[in-house]
């Protein structure tokens, strides 16, 4: 009872940062989110819950749950509540918000970026669903192929969101404002989104895949494949769009790698879901 | 359609949710009650002054004591002949910042005055 409940949650988890990520990083949400009145606020909050009992009627973050209206109801205030969690998390881990600011600029981001998170939340079911008949197909492929098909998947998922954050200013913005061990803690939120992604995706329903699926087959060793899958796609897009050259200190090239890498990595784990 | 009864974890999920949002809700009433309409006015300190070769450099903090934020606030400081100055992009009510002025010689004596800013 406890493991299905903790399991839906962090199905909406995975939901809210699947479609919040790109939203997380853009500096123009921030400075609207710094600017924002306390009516307007409480006027997006209950937009985005009338939007997310729409949402919880058609897909939602539970598995396995009738549709009464009581419940969706209540699952969308679950969904805003994580939605939040999910934006006041990633805004620390970003350092876009931190205890010196004025209150009204922190509360004034996090409810700007709740807003997708939250919709996140809601679509989660939808997002993370991978077809049955794809299950059955991967059954007979071989291990190499499962691994190449896996590992295309990322790399197409990470290059589609890279070449989407790449080129603007909001990495150099934030690895500009991190102290270098931060980047520990980037890379570990890198890891941990991943992994709940991919969790949630492959086994969330209790369900144990039989097959052999390659490289990717267990969560960790897919996670921590598809982080350096994504971080060399990261690499690869910054150079593209010459925010890096060969003037670039090794520094910075680590410094916005990692912090490209976790978009990378959502991107990589909505990649493999897609293929 | 059979009516499936919540479980105890998902009423305690829900309460916990509830008491989450219910901090936010009140958070934001908290300010809309304490918020004022005081346009932007600042306060200016000075920190440390370090020496870079022939040059130093002059930590200043940038404080906005009114309700609403500034926005390219021009801060210029003045010593003997020469002049400082740097633009900080945004500074919200309440909020401080700190900039850098870089002068030829000691700057204790240095003049810092804000001389203007938009509005954002």
């Amino acid at each position: 009872m406890w493991r299905r409940e903790f399991d839906d949650l962090l199905n909406g988890i995975a939901g809210a940062f699947l479609f919040g990520i790109p939203l997380l990083y853009t500096m123009e949400v921030w400075d609207i989110g710094s600017d924002l009145t306390p009516l307007h606020m409480l006027l997006y909050l209950g937009l985005t819950y009338i939007a997310l009992v729409a949402l919880n009627r058609a897909t939602g973050f539970r598995r396995n749950s009738d549709e009464t209206w009581s419940r969706s109801l209540s699952d969308s205030i679950e969904a805003l509540a994580l939605g939040a969690l999910v934006a006041c998390f990633s805004l620390v881990v970003l350092r876009r918000i931190s205890f010196d600011l004025a209150y009204d600029v922190i509360l004034g981001k996090v409810v700007l970026e709740t807003m997708p998170c939250a919709i996140g939340v809601g679509m989660a079911n939808g997002l993370l669903r991978r077809a049955d008949d794809d299950e059955a197909e991967a059954e007979q492929q071989s291990f190499w192929h499962a691994t190449l098909v896996d590992a295309g998947g990322t790399m197409l998922g990470a290059t589609v969101v890279g070449l989407s954050i790449a080129p603007t200013d909001e990495v150099g913005v934030i690895a500009a404002s991190l102290p270098p061990w931060w980047l520990w803690l980037i890379m570990a939120a890198s890891l941990l989104i991943s992994y709940v992604i991919v969790f949630q995706a492959e086994f969330g329903d209790h369900k144990q895949r039989k097959s052999d699926r390659g490289l990717f087959q267990s969560p960790l060793s897919e996670t921590i494949a598809s982080y350096i899958i994504s971080l060399v796609f990261a690499l690869v897009t910054l150079r593209v769009f010459n925010q890096i050259d060969a003037s670039t200190s090794l520094a910075q090239i680590i410094d916005y790698t990692i912090v490209l890498g976790l978009p990378a990595t959502v991107g990589g784990a909505a990649g493999r879901l897609a293929v | 359609m059979k009516q499936e009864a919540r479980t105890t974890a998902e009423w305690v999920s829900l309460a916990i949710a509830v008491l989450l949002l219910s901090c936010l809700v009140g958070l934001i009433g908290w300010l809309w009650a304490t918020e004022g309409d005081e346009p932007a006015q600042f306060s200016l300190a000075m920190g440390e002054v370090r020496q870079v070769g022939e040059q130093f450099y002059l930590e200043i903090t940038v404080r906005n004591d009114g309700d609403q934020a500034a926005a390219a606030v021009e801060v210029v400081g003045k010593l003997d002949e020469q002049e400082s100055n740097v633009t900080l992009d945004l500074l919200p009510g309440h909020a401080e910042q700190s900039a850098t002025l870089i002068f030829s010689s000691d700057p204790k004596q240095a003049e810092l005055a804000v001389v203007g800013y938009s509005e954002p």
